[in-house]
């Protein structure tokens, strides 16, 4: 009950800020980039997916996260919350649950609007329609948990803790040696969408294949660390 | 006697080398007090021991007889901190409704009790504006909505006037009054002297972390008149204005400060006040300022600290 009205009162609270309609907005440019593509007779599944997956799901966490959960800790309004009778780590999941649907929803839209376009264009299997703002959503909600469990951990520099791990993890260990794209949540995405991103990507060797529950597993583990190291960290801090 | 509401034993806080607060003992039962101290006396580390914000360094603290913090003493008490931030997108009902559900309360019931301490603390017209949009005063009366939302029997609240317009402070006033009456535990820190003064008697006086005097403010006071205060008056005839003041008053001792300052020392402040003026006519003296240096609490507190162990044994006296 109480993580519900946390997470109803971000929800609200993100809805009414006007960035929250640019991020969204900015969700549906790999959808264009997509049509052009596909008015050319290539594949969406291309530069559009890629963007799609490994950027701008990347940037919609980070801008609509980090910031307000940082300042949350930073301006001190979570004293709000915990001078409540309510154990701190269920604000810490209401927040997640509130900030994780809000980027999960716009994810999922901008998903939609791809795989529409991609399933029009004759593209896509009819199964794509759900696959791919599925697999949207599932990695906006544990890009949010990487980017609270860094906000709350970091609040002083939200933005440049979650961005520069979200690089690390995004950008840089998909294309280093080894097994290193296996700690990439769009590697997983890409993966469980049907996209082959990986022997692009790979600099040197050949990048194994996973199945699909190991990737939603992998996924659901990155998702749930941060938030336990938040939980954790919360409990016990002072706030001065 | 009843068993004290708010109780700290042997409480100290370091922030790092930085000391925060000193040893301090107390035990607070129902009723106003005031907690005073100049800014960076401890006032904020006091109270911050006390809601669990921050961990005592050493020694313990207690709320209605549970050490601090618990989750069930967050039932018991309602906190105005000083902070200026609020969610600022949301309105100021459904702040409070939010709150009251973290509180324990029905969305119903938290609705229901939200409407009726925003209209007690006059925030009827602006229910549903974004908080965004409010004044100072506006959060103010937020702020103190929010901390009584659960009807709590302690309530401590975090330099309350701050920001107020004459009549929101007389309106907050009245409040903190009628609070403490319905015999409830009120804290209310403040470093201004007469502030807190309007509110309660009983004050708890902190100064560079140490608890320096708890007791009745009238006998705080008489410990202060009973040192000299001293007067700076800016003149064209500093020395013409100290021969009349000399003839005609009580003066402890009379220094100059150049061409056009009078420095007065008297244990009579308020005749010297009054006589002054007239003095100044009477001998053709132009006078440009006259103020009292002693007038401000950090002054106040110089004088409390000249022997801290007299002032709290003293204070402790009880009403003059």
């Amino acid at each position: 009950m109480s993580a519900m009205t946390v997470a109803r009162v971000e929800v609200t609270r993100a809805l009414r800020r006007s960035s929250s309609a640019g991020v969204w907005a900015v969700g549906l440019i790999p959808s264009a980039v997509g049509l052009v593509t596909a008015l050319r007779g290539g594949s969406m599944l291309g530069t559009a997916a890629v963007l799609l997956v490994k950027l701008i799901a990347p940037l919609s966490a980070v801008a609509l996260v980090a910031s307000p959960v940082g300042e949350g800790y930073e301006s001190r309004t979570v004293l709000y919350w915990f001078l409540r009778p309510v154990p701190r780590s269920r604000v810490v999941l209401g927040a997640f649950m509130g900030y994780a649907s809000l980027v999960a929803v716009g994810l999922f839209l901008s998903g939609a609007v791809f795989a529409l376009i991609h399933a029009t264009a004759g593209h896509g299997a009819v199964s794509t329609l759900a696959t791919i703002p599925l697999a949207l959503a599932f990695e906006g909600a544990a890009l949010t948990a990487m980017v609270l469990g860094l906000a709350t951990l970091f609040p002083k520099w939200p933005v440049a803790a979650s961005a520069g791990l979200l690089t690390l993890t995004e950008a840089v260990l998909p294309v280093m040696l080894g097994q290193a794209h296996l700690l990439s949540v769009s590697w997983h995405i890409s993966h469980l969408m049907g996209l082959d991103l990986g022997t692009e990507d790979a600099l040197l060797g050949t990048v194994p294949q996973v199945s699909a529950p190991v990737s939603v597993i992998a996924v659901l583990l990155f998702a749930a660390l941060p938030v336990a190291a938040a939980v954790l960290n919360v409990e016990d801090r002072e706030l001065q | 006697m009843n068993a004290p509401t708010i109780e700290l034993v042997s409480v100290s806080k370091w922030y790092g080398e930085v000391l925060g607060l000193r040893d301090v003992s107390i035990a607070l039962g129902p009723g106003v007090t005031g907690l005073l101290g100049p800014n960076g006396a401890g006032k904020s580390t006091f109270l911050k021991c006390i809601t669990g914000e921050l961990r005592p360094s050493r020694g313990e603290v207690r709320l209605l007889g549970r050490r601090v913090p618990s989750l069930e003493m967050y039932r018991q008490l309602g906190c105005a901190p000083e902070i200026e931030v609020f969610f600022e997108e949301l309105t100021a009902r459904e702040f409070v409704v939010a709150l009251g559900e973290m509180s324990g309360l029905s969305r119903k019931d938290a609705g229901a009790r939200a409407e009726v301490v925003l209209h007690e603390v006059g925030m009827s017209h602006a229910l549903d504006r974004p908080i965004a949009t409010y004044s100072k005063g506006m959060r103010q009366r937020t702020k103190l909505a929010q901390a009584l939302l659960h009807d709590p029997p302690v309530v401590l609240l975090d330099e309350p006037m701050t920001g107020l317009d004459p009549v929101g402070r007389a309106a907050m006033l009245e409040m903190i009054q009628k609070l403490g009456a319905q015999g409830r535990t009120v804290l209310v820190s403040s470093h201004i002297l007469d502030e807190v003064e309007s509110m309660t008697h009983a004050i708890v006086v902190l100064y560079q972390g140490q608890l320096l005097a708890q007791g009745d403010l009238y006998a705080i006071r008489a410990m202060i008149d009973r040192h000299p205060h001293r007067l700076v008056i800016e003149c064209d005839k500093p020395r013409v204005l100290a021969q009349a003041l000399s003839r005609e008053l009580s003066v402890s001792s009379l220094r100059f400060q150049g061409d056009a300052v009078l420095e007065v020392e008297t244990h009579g402040p308020d005749a010297c006040y009054a006589a002054v003026p007239a003095l100044a006519l009477r001998e053709g003296v132009k006078l440009r300022s006259l103020r009292s240096p002693d007038d401000n609490l950090g002054a106040v507190f110089k004088y409390l600290t000249e022997d801290p162990r007299k002032v709290r044994a003293e204070a402790q006296g009880g009403p003059r």
